[in-house]
């Protein structure tokens, strides 16, 4: 959470200072206008105050790139840098518009600042309440959750213990090793398998690694070692991509119900196994998905605010060659 | 359904997977590896750089698009892609910035005046305090567009000094040889209460002797039961007795010569058609006004003479008879002076008393042995007394007949210039004559401000008013705002009938809704509506489109 929360006092001290910065703004504003029997304009002394602040704050916003760079230089905490990046940001809004005359913006270039300036803005915005409230939802509806980069090796990785766990527990219905893991025939082939599943506990839930020893085959276990090959394994590796109705969880439920109808009692550990790695692989997904939601915004943020700092590069020498 | 464990009590530590083993599981290089978010990230901002440089690249081809706050008014429109022919580099154009100071508007001016050298030569006014003058650019505003006035100025240009103008002209020590003026009212906007009414309307300067109330009457006659003390009913007008020349200009078609007469404003109030200067040269003011902006100036000739001529033989009182069969040789030339007036009797008097006694022709005149006092001989001095008694009846007749509607100006003239021969004893100047005084009516009654009747003409009015009523109703007869009986009197003219500023404010206003939820107001009401600023008349800085607007 980047507002609220623990850090609400600090916060709190940002909105009243940029609260109060801006009214004084506005104020001034009003005055000059009511002075000059029309709406100051940016180089009018509000419109160039205003301007001034706004384009130091956007130097500001802008310098949050490089400093991520030069962490090693102890400029703040990080926290601190977001928190300033937040509410200036938002200070700049008002500002801007001041010095632009309320939008009354003449040139083309004027015109694709404002334009810009108003897209990071708003996506700045978007990705501040995405950012509010992901990760909460991220953390209670993911407890397997895994590095980002890592889902597919971590979703491999599990599918090859279970397929282990397979191979070993049920009878073989031959011909299905065309489908055998390629991994394991380089695998250790001890009498033990180490499997992910996941447990919640006294409020705390996570991932959990543990190591199974292998039994002798359970007969009439034909039908999971089967459907594990044809339709398990596969949503395993290639998750949601794939449009397995595992995807889904009543998909999964009826699925695993018809499984544990067709095999002896013997085998409800294993069928709980494989149901629990299916239930990993949906998390994983939903990781995917709110791991996009979560970063998708900077792919406008960030290039935009690039285009800002030229475009306003360009518009301070020219609007005091020609003010 | 009991899950095989290591707790199944087998020996399994030998068996474990080694730690080893167990690190294999982690992929320990993930991060040498870019993810897609992160490469396409690194890509969006390389492509946010050329995009940015590329825009400005565009700006440095197509400047004064991408630079100008807008296009500049038709005027400027040649200098339109050359900033630098109104632009001072790194100089402020205005006065409301910080950096703003008495040089660098002085360098701003210097760009204007290259080509408003005229304009800005005409101080506003004498008082004026030049230090608390802005630069033109402060409030001549371009950059709004094509067809924006640059004359247009925000009220605040002007309220800024004449919000409280005791506070903002120069002090008595400064401009010793300027009188301010009295006047120091306030004036904030264009409203009752924001605004003074109107000071040419205050009086009637005029000096004519007039009714307006009477000529407006059927039969231009006071009603026929008039109460004691009221103007009695005098000559009742049809149009049978308006000279033929006359007539049509007043009968309407189909009208019996035998109606009573009634005028309306446009027998006497005329328009000038456009491109016309008909009579325009009789007023600078008017001269400078476009075409149907004032009515022209009334003309005796054209606009009363076709009742009240002005016959030499008479009394007081009887020049109304018969009017139609006058001889022209007896009626007054209008619009003389005293000594012309004098000649025209003179040699009326002299011609008519000749042509009775031609005998008088026949008498040689005497000369005289030696230069000596100028002594008239027997026959010009029986002459001069013949016509002498005729022309002091005559010189009184005139000046009771002009004095009817003017007010008279007493001159002796001198005797030298009389055709009468003099005789000893005679005094140097003939005393008892008299100049017409002007009749001071304006040609503008409003010198201070621009108004044409032009478009005011053609407003909608109620179905029983006339259209001149809305703002002259003071001038009829059914005025509801006339005193009791004021129709009747013989003369109003010292009545002002031009309604005031509240005859404006209903249209010159912001939008609203009156108490019957009307929509009124909503037509401008800025300054530079009526006003002129840089010393310009009423009609010297007239908000016309510019040359280059109406050419297009």
């Amino acid at each position: 959470m980047i507002i609220g929360g623990r850090t609400w006092p600090k916060d709190r001290r940002w909105i009243m200072a940029i609260t109060a910065i801006a009214l004084a703004a506005l104020g001034w504003y009003v005055v000059e206008w009511r002075q000059l029997g029309h709406l100051p304009g940016g180089s009018s002394r509000v419109g160039l105050t205003c301007g001034i602040a706004g384009g130091a704050i956007i130097l500001f916003e802008l310098l949050l790139w490089p400093r991520k760079r030069v962490r090693s230089w102890r400029l703040g905490s990080a926290q601190s840098w977001l928190r300033a990046h937040v509410w200036l940001g938002l200070l700049a809004v008002p500002l801007v518009l001041l010095h632009a005359r309320l939008l009354f913006i003449g040139g083309l270039l004027n015109q694709a600042l404002m334009v810009v300036f108003f897209i990071v803005i708003v996506s700045g915005i978007w990705g501040l309440v995405i950012q509010q409230y992901l990760p909460k939802a991220l953390l209670e509806q993911v407890p397997a959750e895994t590095i980002y980069d890592q889902i597919d090796h971590v979703a491999r990785q599990q599918c090859h213990d279970v397929w282990r766990l397979v191979a070993a527990s049920c009878v073989t219905a031959g011909d299905d090793h065309h489908h055998a893991d390629p991994a394991e025939e380089t695998a250790d082939e001890g009498d033990h398998a180490v499997v992910t599943g996941f447990r919640a506990m006294t409020g705390i839930q996570g991932r959990v690694v543990e190591t199974l020893a292998i039994h002798a085959v359970i007969p009439g276990t034909d039908e999971v070692r089967r459907r594990f090959v044809a339709e398990v394994r596969p949503y395993l590796l290639a998750g949601a991509r794939g449009g397995s109705t595992l995807a889904s969880a009543p998909g999964a439920a009826r699925f695993f119900a018809d499984l544990r109808g067709a095999s002896p009692a013997e085998a409800g550990w294993l069928i709980e196994r494989i149901e629990q790695a299916c239930d990993c692989r949906r998390q994983f997904d939903l990781q995917a998905r709110l791991h996009r939601w979560l970063h998708v915004w900077i792919l406008v943020h960030l290039p935009l605010s690039v285009v800002l700092g030229v475009l306003l590069a360009v518009h301070v020498p020219i609007a005091f060659n020609y003010w | 359904m009991a899950q095989p464990t290591d707790a199944d009590g087998r020996d399994s530590s030998a068996r474990r997977p080694t730690s080893r083993g167990q690190v294999s599981r982690i992929d320990r290089d993930y991060y040498h590896r870019p993810s897609l978010l992160r490469r396409v990230r690194r890509w969006a901002v390389v492509a946010g750089l050329v995009a940015g440089v590329a825009w400005v690249a565009w700006g440095a081809i197509d400047s004064p698009r991408h630079h100008s706050p807008g296009p500049v008014a038709a005027v400027h429109a040649r200098w339109e892609r050359d900033c630098q022919a109104c632009h001072e580099p790194f100089q402020p154009i205005t006065d409301d910035t910080f950096l703003s100071t008495a040089a660098t508007r002085d360098r701003a001016d210097a760009k204007c005046e290259a080509c408003h050298a005229d304009v800005a030569a005409r101080p506003h006014h004498p008082l004026q305090n030049f230090h608390e003058v802005g630069s033109c650019g402060s409030c001549h505003q371009d950059h709004r567009g094509r067809d924006a006035d640059m004359l247009r100025v925000a009220d605040r240009t002007c309220t800024h000094c004449h919000a409280d103008i005791a506070a903002h002209r120069l002090p008595a020590t400064e401009a010793p040889a300027v009188a301010p003026s009295p006047v120091v009212e306030p004036v904030t906007g264009f409203a009752a209460g924001s605004h003074p009414p109107f000071r040419g309307l205050a009086s009637d300067p005029g000096t004519l002797k007039f009714s307006h109330g009477r000529h407006m009457l059927a039969g231009l006659s006071f009603a026929p039961d008039a109460a004691p003390g009221q103007p009695q009913r005098g000559t009742v007008w049809t149009y049978a007795m308006i000279p033929e020349a006359h007539r049509a200009r007043y009968k309407p078609a189909g009208e019996s010569a035998d109606a009573l007469v009634q005028l309306d404003c446009a027998s006497c109030h005329e328009f000038a058609p456009a491109g016309s200067d008909d009579l325009r040269s009789v007023s600078t003011l008017l001269a400078g006004a476009p075409p149907g902006a004032y009515p022209l100036p009334l003309e005796f000739e054209r606009h009363c003479a076709a009742c009240h001529q002005l016959p030499l033989a008479g009394t007081p009182g009887g020049d109304e008879a018969a009017p139609a069969a006058r001889a022209p040789e007896t009626v007054l030339p209008h619009g003389l002076s005293g000594a012309e007036l004098r000649r025209f009797l003179e040699s009326t008097l002299l011609g008519e008393a000749l042509r009775r006694n031609p005998a008088l022709l026949e008498q040689p005149a005497a000369t005289p042995p030696l230069p000596s006092i100028r002594e008239a001989d027997p026959a010009t001095v029986a002459l001069a007394e013949l016509v002498g008694e005729r022309l002091a009846r005559a010189q009184s007749f005139a000046r009771a007949t002009c004095e009817k509607c003017h007010d008279l100006v007493e001159r002796d003239l001198p005797t030298a210039t009389s055709l009468l021969p003099g005789r000893v004893g005679r005094p140097r100047t003939d005393a008892g004559w008299f100049d017409v005084a002007p009749t001071a009516v304006p040609a503008i009654w409003l010198p201070k401000s621009r108004f044409n009747h032009q478009p005011h003409r053609n407003l909608p009015h109620a179905l029983d008013r006339h259209e001149c009523q809305d703002c002259h109703a003071a001038a009829f007869p059914d005025d509801t705002t006339r005193p009791a009986g004021i129709a009747g009197k013989a003369l109003d003219n010292s009545k002002v009938m031009i309604a005031g500023l509240e005859s404006c404010t209903s249209c010159h206003a912001p939008p609203g809704r009156d108490g019957a939820g009307r929509t009124v107001g909503g037509v401008r009401h800025d300054c530079v509506e009526c006003h002129g600023y840089h010393g310009l008349g009423p009609h010297g800085g007239a908000s016309a489109p510019p040359p280059a607007v109406a050419e297009r």
